[in-house]
């Protein structure tokens, strides 16, 4: 299981590549969706 | 005899001029700029957000953190674009509209009104402003140097001796605010030729996959064990998770969002509205691009421990390879000369560019926001134009003979400018926007507090000769300095601002200060 590795990345690095962005981008997507100020004028 | 390399760099130079002096028959002032900036649309926004990260010495300084520690400081890949979006979420919801009711031009601007002061704010504003910018100068001549180097095999010295001059007499000259404009273009010509560039190079060391694979088989030269890990262990400076964490996750993440060149775009913004996506339209179009110079980076290490490619010495540290080189020298041995030729070009008109603009960032603080507001309020106009002058000269020397003993990593450079910024504005800044118990005594302290605690500390923990090379810890894990200048500058801001009045009450309504302020347009 030590070995497992995706794209030749340790699964740590693989979740701070890939997942870590992943979740920026939902959350900026959120505030997007949910922001409501600045749409008046 | 002049040479393909020769001759691309006095085109693309003289069109730079040309481009540089029609910008300046239409924008004159700062002003002009801001209301060219005004009529952006969202797009361009997002390109122009983007395009201000990537200087010359930024591309190469990632590379060169890439080479050096691989994946263990991917974090880097994700606060500097992060940076952007917190700027447009946590200062343009409010900045924005104020800057379109009160015709702010720069963050300056703002921090007078808001803290009821035009004096002592900016002054200490511009001092740190005249700081960090000369920073980054060091680092922009140090990527000049290097790319003239490797470009046209002159000495380091000589490419350094080379900006200097240009650099000096272009901005003597006159008609420099255009330059922001081309600077935006040729951030963003860097931007689009950085893409271009890395798949080339990765296929160089056989694709990503293989890249990561060879990476993890390096065992010899620096972080050689955690180059595909995502941190390195708790004890090691550079790579443990509390440097990780105190040098991306809050000074380059916090610094970088109220650096002038990032927050000034946000106050100028065309549309209040933009606020709704463009964080996420920042984050995705400047992401690719970090990653990508940082794949190159490491495809570089892979490609000195296969053998093929070479980096020269370091030219102070002894021991080491001059990693800042990675991305022109991997360039030059992969590509076809002449795009090779093409792309150095690229990159050197972007750091030249940059860096008339910070000499002429240097110039204007120490004129007009240190001499005329603070020290000397009625020195007539040409006294003041003579002192900015004099400081072009002066600096240029001062800066020319900094970076003849370039750091061990450009990033080094950029950090402790990011570190200055994190502690001395960030705070004022969030507390100016946020408490509206804040004030004028409170700013002025917490400012200096974090400029002074911040050079202690870096004086403290830098390797001698400038400092005493002592590492600094917490909790047996080392970090990085800026942090004691953030605590200070937080515990002065608060307990001075609670010891004395609080700003009128008119001034804070006006400023939209506080949590739930209202916006009142």
């Amino acid at each position: 299981v030590e070995d497992l590795k995706i794209f030749g990345l340790p699964i740590e690095t693989f979740i701070v590549v890939f997942i870590v962005p992943l979740l920026i981008i939902a959350g900026l997507t959120l505030w997007g969706l949910l922001y409501k100020g600045g749409e008046e004028k | 005899v002049i040479g393909l390399a020769e001759a691309a760099v006095l085109a693309y130079f003289a069109l730079m001029l040309v481009i540089g002096a029609y910008g300046a028959q239409k924008v004159k002032t700062v002003a002009d700029f801001v209301a060219a900036s005004r009529k952006l649309g969202f797009w361009m926004f997002c390109l122009l957000m983007a395009s201000s990260l990537m200087s010359g010495m930024t591309a190469l300084g990632v590379a060169g953190l890439g080479y050096l520690s691989g994946y263990a400081n991917w974090w880097e890949q994700l606060a500097v674009p992060s940076a952007l979006a917190v700027a447009i979420i946590l200062y343009g919801v409010k900045l924005n509209p104020l800057a379109h009711k009160y015709n702010y031009l720069t963050l300056q601007d703002y921090l007078a009104h808001r803290y009821n002061d035009k004096r002592y704010i900016r002054g200490i504003s511009g001092m740190v402003s005249a700081f960090v910018s000369t920073v980054y100068l060091i680092g922009q001549y140090v990527a000049i140097g290097i790319v003239v180097k490797v470009v046209l095999g002159w000495e380091y010295w000589q490419g350094c001796l080379l900006a200097t001059i240009v650099v000096v007499l272009y901005v003597l000259a006159g008609g420099l605010i255009s330059v922001a404009w081309t600077s935006f273009l040729q951030g963003l010509i860097l931007l689009f030729g950085i893409l271009l560039l890395t798949p080339p190079l990765i296929n160089s060391v056989g694709g990503w996959v293989a890249l990561n694979e060879k990476l993890a088989m390096i065992t010899s030269g620096p972080f050689a064990k955690w180059l595909t890990m995502p941190w390195g262990p708790w004890e090691v400076p550079l790579v443990s998770p509390m440097f990780n964490f105190t040098l991306f996750g809050l000074a380059v993440l916090l610094g970088l969002s109220v650096a002038p060149h990032i927050i000034n775009n946000v106050i100028v913004f065309k549309e209040p509205k933009y606020v709704k996506w463009a964080p996420l339209a920042v984050f995705l179009i400047s992401l690719p691009v970090l990653v990508s110079v940082k794949l190159i980076g490491m495809a570089g290490r892979v490609a000195v421990w296969e053998g093929w490619l070479s980096l020269p010495a370091h030219p102070v540290v002894a021991g080491s390879k001059w990693q800042d080189m990675i991305l022109p020298m991997l360039a030059k041995q992969v590509l076809p000369y002449s795009v090779f030729v093409f792309i150095a070009v690229i990159i050197l008109a972007a750091v030249m560019s940059t860096t008339d603009r910070l000499m002429l960032t240097v110039a204007t603080n120490i004129g007009y926001d240190i001499f005329k507001n603070m020290l000397k309020p009625t020195a007539k106009d040409y006294v003041v134009n003579w002192i900015s002058r004099l400081t072009v000269i002066v600096l240029g020397v001062i800066v020319y003979i900094l970076a003849l003993t370039p750091p061990p990593l450009i990033a080094w450079l950029i950090w402790t400018a990011l570190g200055v910024m994190f502690t001395t504005w960030f705070p004022v800044v969030v507390a100016g926007l946020y408490w509206r118990r804040a004030n004028r005594p409170g700013a002025i302290a917490g400012m200096l507090a974090g400029f002074v605690g911040t050079i202690v500390a870096g004086y403290v923990a830098a390797k001698p000769p400038i400092g005493l090379g002592i590492p600094l810890k917490l909790f047996g894990a080392p970090f990085y300095f800026p942090l004691v200048g953030f605590i200070t500058s937080l515990v002065a801001l608060i307990i001075v601002s609670l010891l004395t009045r609080p700003e009128p009450e008119q001034i804070l309504n006006e400023t939209m200060t506080g949590v739930r302020a209202k916006r009142t347009t």
